[in-house]
């Protein structure tokens, strides 16, 4: 005789979680014709009534006020570009190849970046001295060729900063010829060392001693 | 086991840490792009859906992803920056499908602090730079060209210290940081530097906010036209830009991850730590920010990342739960919720536990890991093989065949189910509810045995028996045609297909039949020497109902003969060799292969490549399945055909990357399987065996097959308990989940729960499926671990270790007694036990192991392992060398100096082997994922199973010196052909490296890359093989004898 057991369980541990989630377990014997009944058993039900016991443990927590339907009108017109528009989206199909890179992965020459070894306080030193040099070489430059200056607004942050750096290094500065209009943005003490360069008297007010230098240049 | 050891992973990182959405792999193409830690996934996306592309292996902790377009580009390049100090640009080439390395470099710097928060790694919105902080106080600059072309790079000193988030900032003339940081009374700013490149400094930005959220933590920058950047705190949300500043409270959350859903920045995806999901919205009039609006859109896993694909699908990553694919809904389900899960992506990580089990008690192990952490903690149970989910099952003796018949051609499901048995053939079949029932096919001959059954062209069935060949109608059920057995001939084998049929008789004659619409016509005989023993026409060319050869397997001589159809001529002979007859040969085809697949009476199973035109054999290969005859069965699930090979040790045979690989079926002894693939039970199997006709469907097909059990909570410790088969979990501080499925008797689960100070030490019974409280001791400390020790129990208390006596009381009942202890460690967090002997693993002091003295009853210190290494597991693999992993994700030996000449010596455990496993190691287990068959080389190489924080199951398996030498020799030249995507190198990724020393690996050996030896080219391979002076076929017999240890 045929005897028919139905069974609710995928092996092993799922039937435990069966077992929590109390499905029902039902038992055929059924002796003339064989028949099971398969319809009802869907080991998955069982699954989702328990995760959907978890949910309702879990549930959403209530946001202060939430408001029906809130949200909706901010989920209008998600971006689209025509893409996920099939209704029912396909599972992925099969596995993903893993790479296997056999090419040269070395990047172009050029490419392979390192990182500028400098201490970071030497090197704005240099950069400011080298900015230093270039600008004076600038201010030189222009002075030769005023009518055709190219790009006015450096050369005057450049000035600017070179003057700020006669402070602290007059030498530097003192051979550097500057520019009768820039003389004003000058500092005393600078004007003082262009006039001693040029032997005249030191003495007096800014204005006087612009005027002096101005007078010297001719 | 040996110092000399394999690592291998048997389940890939599954932990997804960062994703974007980019034109990747070419200017019209969209992908999804996924780092897994130190895998990055390839996507595309199309209107079906997301489709995998590419799983490309990265050498190095992946710590930052970017996609970003230089100017005059077409599609998008890829920045990939690790965790050591290295970063790659990638870039597509789409006529080689390669990934080429646009630039690299190593931006490591000699002096610096590594940062506390992560490592950032930005790109300008513009191009101009990139910008790295990796270092405290520290902001390197790798300037683009006008070309698109990197220079080279040079650190900016940066004020803030304490940097929690750098963004850049969109629309600024000058390349714009914000940096989010906190100052040194722990308030939080945010301040905006411009980057002078050429002066290679900071200038003061536009704009600064000073004292914001005490939580804020991550930042935002918004595209133009509104440019700004959003700051997310745990209680407000703040906009803030040059010019304006709005603010929103929000419900206290933190905020993991953000996704941009409008290319004009006004919509954003936050997802927070307790996985919901919410979608913050920029109210703007004419690009002027008006307010900030936030609504709860619905519950997600817990994202790490939020990227938003297209068309209101979003790809939701977890690192602690199962990663999604989300719709989001304009209208609430029932529960309010916008967000409806279409998929989900199974996530492993974290494992911060596991055990190895044989529930099914067949030899075969299965990890059993508390994965998932917070409200996505499960349980997941992991198999090596392929799982048939029983749905139905009869108890039916002695069946003998199987086969399942449409009731019409073109049904796309079957309907009956023919079994055969020694004298006669029954037939099921699906009725109007869905139930299978016995029923009758009246031109069927049902007294005797069917040899054979197919759905035949025309509406029609075929039934071969001994002594006929019987067509029948499909509709009618009445027979049409009937092709007689010669008088004194009987029908031995026979096989058919839609449109043929193809039978045996003794001695030797091979008749083909043609089937016609009501008519069978006899078209060729052929007499052989032999008779024979298996045969089959299974349709593999063009045309999907008739078959142009046929297999053969013959008696005597011992081989296997394809012949052409319909004219019965030889074409190919091949001798088998050895004295045991093939008993199924199946033509089939994977992936667009064919193959000859030959079944022996022992076990074996022999294949070879089929040339479809020639009929020639190529590439013989034969692997060991069993020990039983094996029959041979196509079947199809999710559109793909497979084989299913029944035998005492049933497997499925199917094909990945142009190879086949066998996957073990967790049944035992199938005799016959078909499909059944009905309307109620769509891709089931009908399987035969030990008396027992079931129905089930099987698992997906690939290697490790996994099962989640939802648990809602973080698990943190589980055991097993094999004579009550029952499971402990730990779960957060005071919840215990027990399962139960039978108690064979009392004994003893210890699980542990741990404060800082005060612990306890819980001793529970199982009995009859509950759990009960038997005793209860304190300690002064945190238990970290407990393990049971010569019948005593030893535990680990903070910095000491204490051994317990299990004592019983006058009145009858027990109690913990402590015996003795062993201070000396900073925390004791790991122990292992081997005799008498045990092996801590300390917070910060490497591995130390100590000795129990029965005479002195006392703890004493024997040796320990004087480098600094903070240990995250440990275990012992032999009497002598105990295997530790530490939170540099290194993995070393260390070897018991034994013969030492003096004590100080015999007190140092040598370290013997080093290896940087890229993964943070939870737990060691002894144990293994596949069957163990005891006549192959394999069964024999003991293995320690690993779990780690990404999800990563993985092997270590000891090796005999020799065969280490050997792959050892094949791992140096697969280093020469295979190279690192982006230039990085194996040899430095594989190298033990933590704070204070890099040093290369030593008597660890990657598997990864050693196995990866057979998805290479022939050409690859025999340069390989030229070079090892070993022969390709050696070479991929050797390769793939280890592939079978995971």
């Amino acid at each position: 005789m045929i005897q028919a057991v139905y069974i609710a369980s995928a092996g092993g541990l799922v039937k435990y979680t069966t077992l929590l989630s109390k499905p029902k377990i039902i038992r055929l014997s059924l002796s003339l014709s064989l028949s099971l009944s398969l319809s009802h058993c869907r080991c998955v039900n069982c699954c989702e009534g328990f995760l959907g016991a978890m949910d309702a443990s879990t549930a959403l927590p209530s946001d202060s006020n939430p408001t029906p339907g809130g949200a909706s009108k901010f989920l209008a017109d998600l971006p689209s570009r025509g893409l996920f528009s099939s209704t029912v989206p396909s599972s992925n199909p099969g596995g993903m190849r893993v790479y296997i890179c056999d090419h040269d992965t070395s990047p172009p020459e050029d490419q392979l970046i390192k990182t500028n070894q400098t201490n970071i306080l030497i090197r704005s030193l240099v950069l400011k001295k080298q900015k230093g040099d270039s600008s004076s070489k600038d201010v030189k430059t222009a002075a030769a060729s005023e009518a055709s200056r190219k790009r006015p607004a450096e050369k005057v942050m450049d000035g600017r900063a070179s003057a700020k750096r006669a402070v602290t290094n007059t030498q530097e500065g003192s051979k550097s010829r500057v520019p009768e209009k820039d003389l004003h943005s000058l500092t005393v003490e600078r004007l003082r060392a262009l006039l001693r360069e040029k032997g005249l008297s030191n003495r007096g007010k800014k204005d006087e001693l612009v005027a002096r230098l101005r007078s010297a240049s001719g | 086991m040996s110092i000399w050891n394999y690592v291998v992973t048997a389940h890939k990182p599954t932990n997804v840490t960062h994703s974007c959405v980019g034109n990747f792999t070419g200017p019209q193409e969209l992908n999804l792009i996924i780092a897994k830690c130190t895998r990055i996934e390839i996507h595309l996306l199309t209107p079906q859906g997301l489709q995998p592309m590419l799983d490309v292996p990265i050498y190095g902790r992946i710590a930052t992803l970017e996609l970003f377009r230089p100017h005059g580009e077409a599609q998008d390049l890829l920045f990939i920056a690790t965790e050591r100090y290295k970063f790659c640009v990638l870039q597509w080439d789409s006529e080689a499908a390669e990934v080429i390395t646009r630039a690299m470099g190593d931006v490591s710097d000699r002096i610096g602090r590594p940062t506390d928060n992560g490592q950032i790694g930005i790109i300008d919105p513009d191009c101009r730079l990139i910008g790295l902080h990796l270092y405290d106080g520290l902001f390197k600059v790798i300037p683009f060209d006008n070309k698109g072309q990197l220079k080279e790079a040079f650190n900016i000193r940066l004020e803030e210290l304490q940097v929690l988030d750098i963004k850049f900032l969109y629309g600024c003339p000058r390349p714009t940081i914000v940096v989010l940081y906190q100052d040194n009374k722990d308030a939080r700013h945010v301040k905006t530097y411009e980057v002078a490149l050429k002066d290679k400094d900071f200038v003061e930005g536009p704009w600064s906010q000073n004292n914001l959220d005490n939580g804020a933590a991550l930042l935002i920058p918004v595209p133009p036209p509104l440019c700004g950047v959003l700051i997310i705190g745990e209680e407000t949300i703040v906009y803030c830009s040059a010019s304006a500043f709005k603010a929103i409270p929000i419900r206290p959350s933190i905020t993991r991850a953000y996704g941009r859903v409008d290319a004009d920045g006004s919509r954003y995806l936050l997802g927070d730590h307790a996985g919901l999901l919410h979608l913050l919205v920029i109210i703007h009039e004419k690009e002027k920010v008006t307010g900030l609006k936030i609504e709860l859109l619905g519950e997600t896993s817990i994202a790490s990342t939020i990227s938003y694909l297209d068309n209101a699908f979003v790809y939701v990553g977890s690192s602690y739960g199962d990663s999604q694919l989300i719709k989001l809904n304009l209208q609430p389900d029932t529960k309010g919720s916008y967000v409806e899960v279409l998929e989900k992506y199974v996530n492993l990580g974290p494992i911060v536990d596991f055990c190895v089990v044989d529930l099914e008690r067949q030899g075969q192990g299965q990890v059993v890991t508390c994965s998932g952490a917070y409200k996505d903690g499960s349980l997941r149970i992991v198999r090596n093989g392929i799982g048939i989910n029983e749905q139905a099952s009869v108890e039916l003796q002695g069946i003998k065949g199987m086969w399942s018949l449409r009731a019409a051609t073109d049904d796309p499901y079957d309907t009956f189910l023919v079994v055969s048995f020694i004298s006669e053939t029954r037939i099921l079949a699906m009725n109007l509810e869905d139930e299978l029932e016995e029923t009758e096919i009246e031109g069927f001959c049902s007294q005797v045995q069917t040899l054979f059954c197919h759905d035949a062209v025309y509406n029609q069935l075929v039934q071969v028996t001994s002594s006929s060949v019987r067509l029948v109608s499909s509709t009618s059920r009445e027979l049409r045609n009937e092709w007689k057995a010669p008088a004194g001939y009987s029908v031995n084998v026979a096989t058919a297909n839609a449109t043929q049929v193809l039978l045996a008789t003794g001695g030797g004659h091979l008749v083909y039949l043609e089937i016609g619409d009501g008519i069978l016509t006899e078209v060729k005989h052929a007499q052989l020497e032999y008779d024979i023993s298996c045969l089959d026409i299974n349709p593999i060319g063009e045309n999907p109902n008739c078959s142009q050869l046929a297999a053969v397997g013959m008696w005597t001589d011992i081989s296997v003969r394809i012949f052409s159809l319909p004219d019965l001529n030889l074409i190919t002979k091949e001798n088998l060799g050895g004295e045991i007859i093939p008993r199924s040969v199946l033509l089939c085809s994977f992936e667009g292969i064919s193959y000859l697949l030959c079944a022996l009476g022992d076990g074996h199973l022999l294949n070879f490549l089929l040339n479809m035109s020639t009929g020639e054999l190529t590439d013989r290969k034969k692997v060991s399945l069993g020990t039983q005859p094996i029959t041979l069965r196509t079947f199809s699930s999710k559109n793909t055909t497979h084989v299913f090979a029944a035998s005492d040790r049933p497997t499925v045979i199917y094909s990945s990357n142009k190879k086949l690989l066998y996957s073990n079926v967790n049944l035992k002894e199938v005799s016959h399987m078909c499909p059944f693939n009905s309307a109620a039970f769509p891709d089931s199997l009908a399987i035969a065996k030990e008396g027992e006709l079931t129905i089930g469907t099987i698992d997906d097909i690939q290697k490790l097959h996994i099962r989640s059990i939802p648990l809602g909570e973080h698990a943190r410790r589980i055991c097993h308990q094999e004579q009550t088969r029952t499971f402990a979990i730990c779960t957060a501080p005071f919840l215990m989940i027990i399962m139960c499925i039978t108690v064979l008797g009392p004994a003893y689960v210890m699980p542990e729960e741990n404060e800082p100070t005060k612990g306890r030490i819980l001793v529970f019974i199982v009995e009859d499926q509950k759990l009960q409280l038997i005793a209860e001791k304190e300690t002064k400390g945190a238990v970290y671990s407990v393990n049971a020790f010569n019948g005593k129990l030893l535990a680990a208390i903070n910095q000491k270790i204490q051994l317990y006596k299990w004592m019983l009381r006058d009145d009858g009942s027990r109690e913990l007694q402590s015996e003795c202890g062993h201070h000396g460690h900073i925390l004791a967090l790991y122990v292992q036990t081997r005799g008498d002997f045990i092996v801590v693993g300390d917070l910060m002091k490497s591995i130390s192991l100590l000795i129990y003295k029965h005479e002195e009853g006392a703890i004493e210190e024997r040796a320990r392992d004087y480098n600094a290494n903070w240990m995250s597991a440990v275990e012992i693999l032999d009497d002598e060398i105990y295997l530790g992993g530490e939170n540099n994700f290194n993995l070393f030996t260390v070897r018991k100096n034994s013969e030492g000449a003096t004590d100080e010596e015999r007190g140092r455990l040598e370290v013997v082997g080093e290896y940087h496993l890229g993964e943070f190691v939870n737990r060691f287990r002894h144990g293994s994922l596949v069957m163990r068959l005891p006549d192959s080389d394999v069964g024999q190489i003991p293995t320690v199973i690993f779990g780690t924080v990404n999800g990563v199951i993985g092997v270590i398996a000891s090796l005999p010196h020799d065969q280490y030498l050997f792959f050892e020799k094949l791992q140096s030249n697969l280093r020469k052909v295979i190279k690192g995507v982006g230039g990085l190198s194996h040899e430095q990724w594989r190298s033990f490296y933590n704070e204070k020393k890099t040093v290369d690996a030593k008597n660890f050996l990657d598997g990864d890359l050693i196995e990866s030896f057979l998805d290479l080219g022939r050409v690859r391979m025999e340069e390989i093989s030229k070079a090892m002076c070993v022969s390709v076929e050696e070479l991929m017999k050797r390769v793939e004898e280890l592939t079978r240890l995971h």
